[in-house]
């Protein structure tokens, strides 16, 4: 921080805030001394607000002091100094471009942010581990790359649970058609930042340019719509432009955490369309896989893991690509910090809190309540008498999920269902088997519990 | 007590106080991991999980102040005290920073809209390669944070806990605390305050804080007598 005035404020402050608030409110705030002047420059509108309405009197009052009244009045506005040196670039992740949007010096709250995200150029088909779990979402994906909006694979949709590389496969087609054509204009974006450019062009009387923008896209690459939920403004402006763009023969690719029709809240008639392309699921990746994702991971961050060790946390974790990142994590700064080559020893002690954590976290009481929350029912719904099927058949699921994840006995299982017989608990884990085979809908819905308390 | 009663005394800044030298490590490796992280080149994001009073805030802003010192730009926020006061665009922008230090994470569990506000500023920060602090008190895996999408993103942190310290430590810790104040209090006075003034960190910091202030106006060193005087008026 440049100015010596307002340091000393700071260190006023200090006694008559906790280090929490001063932390929060104060520190971001940047300040501009000069003789006359004290301008200090809060991130957003509302740490400004907040500042102004909590301690400006003071703040006015201690800079009076400490200056003998030399400066009268301070100023607080939105805006930021540009003054960080330019931070060198970690190992693993090549900018596409780095920082060059931050604009020089005084950035006031209504310069035009560039539209879309900068696309990583480490997404790519070859860093894409390909197992059983994704193998026909990649195999589409790569199709759409070569042909990108005439492939008929349009809209390409990629829906699945976080974590599983939905976000990786979108960029690797994108990363893939500017290698094909480098003129090509591709544009990524998750959908909260589609609704936060549309806000600020509506703001700033630029909704034409913001049209503009995106229909002259080659390739819309939009993540997350889950979240355009609720947004009906975002939602019919995506609709316009997801229109414009296939009439255009121009590819577009979504990823969602799940199927078209089950998200909430969304326009019928986009809802419709965004299943006129083609849609794949995302599975969670099995052992294998999640071995050769640990073993590709680390040779990113230029280490070689063995493949015993890849195996040792891949058994233990099995969730989803990010949890086992955030192990592999912990493995790599053990290794280094304690100067230990990679042993399976050596993994069991780095990921002892990590791995006792994710164990203990499955009981019978987690399995109902998380059973009863999927299926929107209630949890004394599941242990009451009630055997009608929209009851019966979540309880008959929770029964062989406890089964499958917990040690307890069949009589335990029973007894914490409303005291059930062993016998029911028996039979609800051959008939979820049995429906598991049969009806595609209840092994998805039981893959995706599974995963949640599994993860 | 207003300014103009208090005599205006020299000061010391957050970064004499809260330091990572000056804090007492269960584990040297959670210390260098600090250490690495803070260079801002290698390590983009960690994550501390400990109970209330294991020094997460403390570790925050000790973070905080180096980086800056380096002429990074880096925003703290605390997100117990944003959740009570303010809504959740405020976090809005930040992601301009270089480093983020997210206290309090679990403070936003169960709020939709601060869970959500949270999940899009991790995104953002990532697409700008800021890099990323965050204190919780439980680790990702067993977050009470109901949106799956940012409990996934949270678990990709190499993840540190942080333990509990018994009552000696926490004197020593007290005696180091008081030092980097330029406070000299002993070991009996550090026990005089954990006996009377609860076992909890962060409230006797709050005491230590108080107590700085009153002994810089007053000129007095830290004894029994002026801390029962000092802590009794206030």
């Amino acid at each position: 921080m440049s100015s010596p005035l307002w340091e000393k404020c700071l260190s006023h402050l200090e006694g008559d805030l906790s280090a929490q608030q001063l932390n929060t409110w104060l520190r971001p705030l940047q300040a501009i001394e000069t003789e006359e002047s004290l301008r200090l420059l809060a991130p957003n509108p509302y740490v400004k607000a907040w500042v102004q309405e909590q301690l400006e009197a003071q703040i006015n009052q201690l800079v009076h002091q400490l200056t003998q009244g030399l400066i009268e009045h301070i100023s607080i506005e939105v805006g930021t100094i540009d003054q960080a040196p330019q931070r060198p670039k970690r190992v693993a992740s090549v900018s596409a471009s780095p920082k060059t949007d931050k604009e020089e010096k005084l950035e006031t709250v209504k310069s035009e942010p560039a539209l879309g995200s900068p696309i990583n150029p480490l997404f790519t088909f070859d860093s894409y581990v390909e197992g059983k779990s994704n193998q026909i979402a990649r195999a589409a994906s790569l199709h759409v790359a070569e042909a990108p909006g005439t492939s008929g694979y349009n809209p390409l949709f990629l829906y699945g649970g976080t974590g599983l590389g939905k976000t990786h496969l979108m960029l690797a087609v994108g990363n893939k058609i500017k290698q094909n054509n480098p003129k090509a204009r591709v544009i990524y974006l998750s959908s909260e930042r589609f609704v936060q450019d549309m806000i600020t062009a509506l703001r700033n009387n630029a909704i034409d340019q913001f049209k503009n923008h995106y229909r002259s896209a080659d390739a819309l690459l939009i993540d997350d719509i889950q979240f355009f939920a609720k947004k009906e403004r975002s939602q019919e402006e995506f609709f316009y432009t997801f229109n414009s763009l296939l009439e255009g023969q121009r590819q577009i690719i979504l990823t969602c955490d799940r199927f078209p029709k089950e998200v909430d809240n969304l326009d019928e008639r986009l809802q419709s369309r965004l299943g006129w392309g083609l849609t794949v699921a995302i599975e969670p990746p099995e052992l294998e896989t999640r071995v050769a994702i640990l073993i590709k991971k680390a040779q990113q961050n230029l280490i070689t893991l063995p493949e015993d060790v890849a195996f040792f946390i891949a058994k233990r974790i099995k969730s989803n690509v990010r949890d086992l990142e955030g192990a592999l994590q912990r493995v790599l700064a053990f290794s280094r910090f304690t100067n230990q080559p990679m042993s399976i020893d050596m993994a069991q002690e780095a990921l002892k809190d990590l791995l006792a954590l994710h164990q203990k976290l499955v009981t019978l009481e987690s399995i109902q309540k998380t059973v009863a929350e999927y299926f929107k029912v209630r949890v004394s719904e599941l242990l009451a008498k009630k055997r009608t099927r929209s009851i019966a058949r979540p309880r008959q699921i929770a029964m062989a999920l406890a089964k499958e994840l917990t040690s307890h006995s069949l009589p335990e299982i029973g007894e914490s269902f409303g005291g059930r017989d062993h016998t029911t608990v028996l039979h609800a884990c051959r008939k979820v088997a049995e429906l598991k085979e049969s009806d595609p809908r209840v092994a998805e819905d039981y893959r995706n519990l599974l995963r949640t308390l599994s993860s | 007590m207003s300014l103009a009663e208090t005599q205006l005394t020299l000061r010391l800044s957050p970064q004499e106080i809260y330091r990572l030298d000056n804090f007492l490590f269960a584990k040297q490796e959670t210390k260098q991991a600090l250490q690495a992280f803070c260079q801002l080149t290698e390590l983009d994001f960690l994550y501390l999980a400990g109970e209330s009073g294991t020094g997460k805030t403390h570790l925050l802003i000790a973070c905080a102040e180096s980086v800056q010192q380096m002429g990074y730009r880096v925003i703290y926020l605390s997100l117990s005290e944003l959740v009570k006061t303010a809504e959740p665009a405020v976090l809005q922008a930040i992601e301009q920073a270089d480093l983020l230090c997210l206290d309090d994470i679990d403070a936003i569990a169960g709020l939709p809209e601060w869970e959500e506000a949270v999940f899009h500023c991790f995104n953002r920060l990532h697409d700008a390669k800021g890099c990323l602090l965050v204190a919780a008190q439980q680790t990702p895996a067993n977050s009470p944070i109901t949106l799956a999408d940012l409990r996934s993103r949270l678990a990709t942190g190499l993840v540190y806990q942080l333990v509990m310290m018994n009552d000696e430590q926490k004197q020593q810790a007290l005696v180091l605390q008081a030092q980097s104040r330029g406070l000299m209090i002993t070991s009996e006075v550090a026990q005089y305050l954990l006996r009377h003034y609860g076992r909890d960190m962060p409230a006797l910091m709050t005491v230590l804080q108080q107590l700085d202030k009153a002994s810089l106006q007053a000129k007095r060193k830290l004894t029994i007598p002026f801390i029962r005087q000092v802590l009794a008026n206030g």
